[in-house]
């Protein structure tokens, strides 16, 4: 029997928000999926093109950006920043035909332990409905 | 204020002596032109004392080895304000420049900015070709000569200075016209033939080409887009990038002295090349330049003027300049920022506005 699609998701979780809901999530014994290898980065602002387009580009089927609600940020406006930079990613993916759904921000507070273990269950059902991503497997990239 | 000046000179003597007026009102103190390198078939910008080198400049010279904006941002760091240097660029010279002031890069404070009109450009080799004991001018081209990132330039005039040297709907000499109240202080002095009253022939002409790029913008972007599509696209395009990163070094608005590309992110040790190589079974070297050029769109992407410089610098002839087009025009209309519109403008990557995108990061779950 074939081995059913396993996406591999990378997360850039804002160390003040959804770092913790993830662990709040766990603390809390909420069942989520497995699949997202989660990076903790110190905002959401932090996250720079380039460390979303490596990770797609080394095998990443896709990458979850959970930062801060808008005016909840730590540093004041991080989030927002993230979400213009991701805006841009976005524009420049539809353009060049690279999948810009692979990408995903969400806002995750500290206390939305379940609204993060749902993200991540929608975010691996939706990958694994769109199969591995193309940028991963192109040998010369 | 607008008005003719010189109608009886060709533009390049007209403007040679539209500078030769100002260094002898004293309006200037130094010039930035292009003008012709050693008496060589080249033109590069140059710094000008006095009007005595004036016949060495060519300032409607149809070549732009580099973006005369980074070298602006030389000359003007730490500038003594009481020596005012004019400085002379083409719209995306202008437009580049525009982008460092909002990276204070350049400070115009000493600066009397002069933009003339473009028709496009030629690569320097073309140029050097065609040249003999005179200097070849934008006529003497054919338009597939033209660079196709110049082809397809929305900005025949340049949005942003104090005084614009115009060519489209002149006939004879150019026309003046003073975009600043610096501008209009300086042409006070200036003797002009006539005023301009009815610049409708001038906008006009300009709407005339501004339409004639714009359609040949549409189809050829429409065809590079269906060429690039998807991973596998933008791999052979990109196929004999050899990530010598000279794109980068003579793009304007690349201003970083340290590259993050060129940082030590990317230094790897010996086992990881192994490790990747093991799971991948062929690894293409040099690695990253996908991720490279993928990676200064996003970072420069809001902040492109669609020079070409990218491209004119590139040793595999990659239509690198002919892409950045594609996608910066095409995230600046969406995103609504524009680059070198306006030095009032805040810089795209490190602003926001608190009610843009706002559905993003929000999906209910």
């Amino acid at each position: 029997m074939e081995k059913e699609f396993d996406p591999k998701i990378v997360g850039f979780f804002c160390n003040w928000c959804t770092a913790a809901a993830a662990d709040l999530a766990g603390t809390s014994r909420i069942q989520y999926p497995a699949n997202v290898r989660p990076i903790r980065v110190m905002c959401s602002g932090s996250v720079d093109a380039s460390y979303v387009i490596k990770a797609l580009l080394e095998g990443a089927d896709g990458v979850l950006i959970g930062g801060c609600h808008p005016n909840d940020c730590h540093y004041v406006n991080g989030n927002y920043k993230a979400r213009r930079r991701v805006a841009l990613l976005k524009s420049i993916f539809n353009t060049l035909d690279l999948d810009p759904d692979r990408v995903w921000l969400r806002w995750i507070s500290a206390s939305e332990g379940v609204r993060f273990a749902k993200v991540v269950r929608q975010m691996t059902d939706e990958i694994k409905e769109k199969g591995p991503n193309p940028m991963g497997k192109s040998t010369q990239t | 204020m607008v008005g003719i000046y010189a109608k009886d000179l060709n533009p390049r003597e007209a403007t040679r002596e539209f500078f030769a007026e100002l260094f002898g009102a004293n309006l200037i103190s130094s010039a930035l032109l292009p003008a012709r390198k050693a008496g060589l078939n080249q033109i590069f910008p140059a710094l000008l004392s006095s009007k005595d080198s004036l016949d060495e400049t060519f300032p409607f010279a149809p070549v732009m080895p580099l973006s005369t904006a980074v070298q602006l941002s030389k000359i003007t760091r730490f500038a003594d304000p009481e020596h005012t240097v004019a400085v002379l660029l083409r719209p995306c010279e202008s437009r580049a420049a525009v982008e460092l002031v909002k990276l204070r890069q350049i400070s115009l404070d000493n600066v009397l900015l002069i933009t003339r009109d473009c028709p496009g450009t030629v690569e320097p080799e073309t140029f050097e070709e065609k040249a003999s004991d005179t200097l070849p001018g934008f006529s003497d081209f054919t338009e597939d000569q033209i660079r196709p990132v110049c082809r397809m330039c929305e900005h025949p005039t340049a949005p942003v200075a104090d005084i614009n040297i115009g060519t489209f709907g002149a006939d004879g000499g150019i026309i003046l016209e003073a975009k600043t109240d610096k501008g209009e202080e300086i042409l006070k002095h200036i003797a002009l033939d006539a005023e301009l009253s009815d610049t409708s022939s001038r906008e006009a002409s300009l709407k005339q080409e501004t339409e004639k790029r714009t359609a040949f913008m549409e189809k050829n972007l429409a065809e590079l887009k269906k060429e690039v599509a998807g991973i596998e696209g933008l791999v052979k395009f990109f196929a004999k990038c050899v990530d010598c990163h000279n794109c980068r070094t003579m793009c304007p608005v690349c201003y970083c002295n340290e590259c993050f590309f060129d940082s030590a992110t990317f230094h790897f040790e010996g086992p990881r090349y192994e490790e990747w190589t093991q799971r991948r079974g062929i690894l293409a070297m040099p690695r990253d330049e996908i991720l490279f050029h993928l990676g200064r769109m996003n970072h420069i992407g809001l902040s492109c003027v669609a020079c070409g410089m990218c491209e004119q610098a590139c040793p595999h002839d990659i239509r690198v300049g002919q892409l950045f087009t594609l996608i910066s025009t095409t995230a600046q209309k969406e995103l609504d920022i524009h680059a070198g519109m306006s030095i009032e403008d805040p810089l795209p990557l490190a602003t926001f506005r608190e009610d843009e995108f706002t559905e993003m990061g929000e999906e209910k779950v």
